[in-house]
C-alpha cells in the first residue's frame, strides 16, 4: 500500500484520477489478487472514459450498458465482467482504473 | 379522463422543478434518480418550470469550477432511465424547444403531468 | 387523487402546483405556504383548499372563509386519504 505515491481514500481508492498511472493500476490489482490482461485493460480504459464523459463512477448496470455500446455485447455480460474482476466488477474495476468508489455499491 | 388510460403509469416519478446551479436540489434529485435507476425501477422524470434548464445543452462549468450537471444528467440513459418528459408550457415560457436539449424528452401538457403524478405510486420532488 | 402540499411562499412552486393540479385534487398550505394563500385571493375560490391552522395563527393572517383550516391530526388524515402526496417548493 505504501508503494502507491498518491493520496487514497480509506478504502484504497485514488482521490484524484490525474494521479493514476498503469503502474498504480498494476499495484492495486495485485493487492486485490487480480493479474491484469489486455481484456482487463480495455475495461479499465472504458471505465475511465465513462468517468470523464459522465462525471461519475458507474455502478454495475450502467457499466454493463456502456460496455455493450462501446466494446460490444459479448463483453458486457456480468459473467464476463465477474471473471475479470471477481466479486464486484464495478467496485474493483473503478479502484484499479483510479476512479472513486461507485455509489450504491457495497 | 378517457385519455388517462393512454398515459404511462410509473412506480417512481421524479419531478425536477429547479434550475441546475441555483441550489443543490438539481444535483440531489439527479443522484436520487441515478440511484433508483441502478436498481432497475419502473420510473420516469418530469422536467418542469425552472427544472427545464437542467436539459439545456452546452453547459460549460470549467470557469465556474462546478460539477457539470449536463455530464451527469447525460448518464440517465446508461442507467436505463429513458422516460423523460418536458413540460410543454414551461418550454414556451422560456423560449426553449427540444432542439436546445442534449437528451431526448417528450413534451407533455400540464394536464398530462397531473395525470402522471396521480397515477404514480410514489412521487419524489426536487 | 393527489394531495399537493405548498410549504413555501415561492411563486414558481405555486405556479407549478396550480399548472398540474386537477379540480378534484386537494391543495394543502403549510409553513410559509400560508402566505401564498393570503396573497392570492383567487386561490381561495378553488375547491379543496386546506391550510394548517397553527401556521395561519402564528403568522397573524386572516384568510378567506372558503379555506378549510385544519390541525395536524386532520392533516395526517388528509395525507392518508390522498395518494400520491406531492410537495411543491
Amino acid at each position: 500500500m505504501s508503494d502507491i505515491n498518491a493520496p487514497l481514500d480509506p478504502e484504497g481508492f485514488l482521490l484524484h484520477l490525474e494521479d493514476w498511472t498503469p503502474e498504480i493500476a498494476q499495484h492495486i490489482a495485485q493487492q486485490e489478487g487480480i493479474t491484469l490482461t489486455p481484456a482487463h485493460w480495455e475495461i479499465i480504459t472504458s471505465l475511465q472514459t465513462f468517468y470523464k464523459t459522465f462525471d461519475l463512477a458507474p455502478a454495475m448496470r450502467p457499466l454493463s450498458k456502456y460496455i455493450a455500446s462501446t466494446l460490444g455485447k459479448e463483453k458486457s455480460g456480468s459473467i464476463y465482467l465477474l471473471k475479470l474482476f471477481p466479486g464486484s466488477p464495478a467496485k474493483y474495476g473503478a479502484k484499479i482504473a483510479g476512479l472513486p468508489k461507485p455509489e450504491n455499491c457495497l | 379522463m378517457e385519455a388517462q388510460t393512454h398515459i404511462a403509469q410509473y412506480d417512481l416519478l421524479f419531478i425536477f422543478s429547479h434550475s441546475p446551479y441555483g441550489s443543490s436540489l438539481g444535483r440531489e434529485g439527479l443522484e436520487a434518480a441515478l440511484a433508483a435507476g441502478a436498481f432497475d425501477q419502473n420510473m420516469a422524470i418530469i422536467f418542469m418550470g425552472e427544472g427545464l434548464w437542467q436539459l439545456k445543452s452546452e453547459q460549460d462549468t470549467a470557469s465556474a469550477q462546478r460539477k457539470n450537471h449536463q455530464k451527469m444528467t447525460s448518464a440517465l440513459p446508461m442507467f436505463g432511465i429513458d422516460a423523460l418528459y418536458a413540460q410543454a408550457s414551461g418550454l414556451d415560457e422560456r423560449q426553449l424547444d427540444l432542439s436546445d436539449f442534449y437528451l431526448a424528452a417528450k413534451p407533455v401538457s400540464d394536464a398530462t403531468i397531473g395525470v402522471l403524478i396521480r397515477q404514480a405510486k410514489q412521487v419524489l420532488s426536487f | 387523487m393527489t394531495l399537493h402540499i405548498v410549504s413555501q411562499n415561492n411563486p414558481l412552486a405555486l405556479k407549478n402546483c396550480l399548472a398540474v393540479a386537477a379540480a378534484d385534487d386537494a391543495l394543502m398550505f403549510i409553513n410559509d405556504g400560508v402566505y401564498a394563500l393570503a396573497t392570492h385571493a383567487a386561490l381561495a375560490k378553488r375547491p379543496l383548499i386546506y391550510a394548517l391552522e397553527e401556521d395561519i395563527k402564528a403568522r397573524g393572517l386572516t384568510l378567506s372563509q372558503t379555506v378549510n383550516r385544519i390541525h395536524y391530526r386532520q392533516f395526517v388524515a388528509l395525507s392518508c386519504e390522498y395518494n400520491p402526496v406531492q410537495s411543491w417548493y
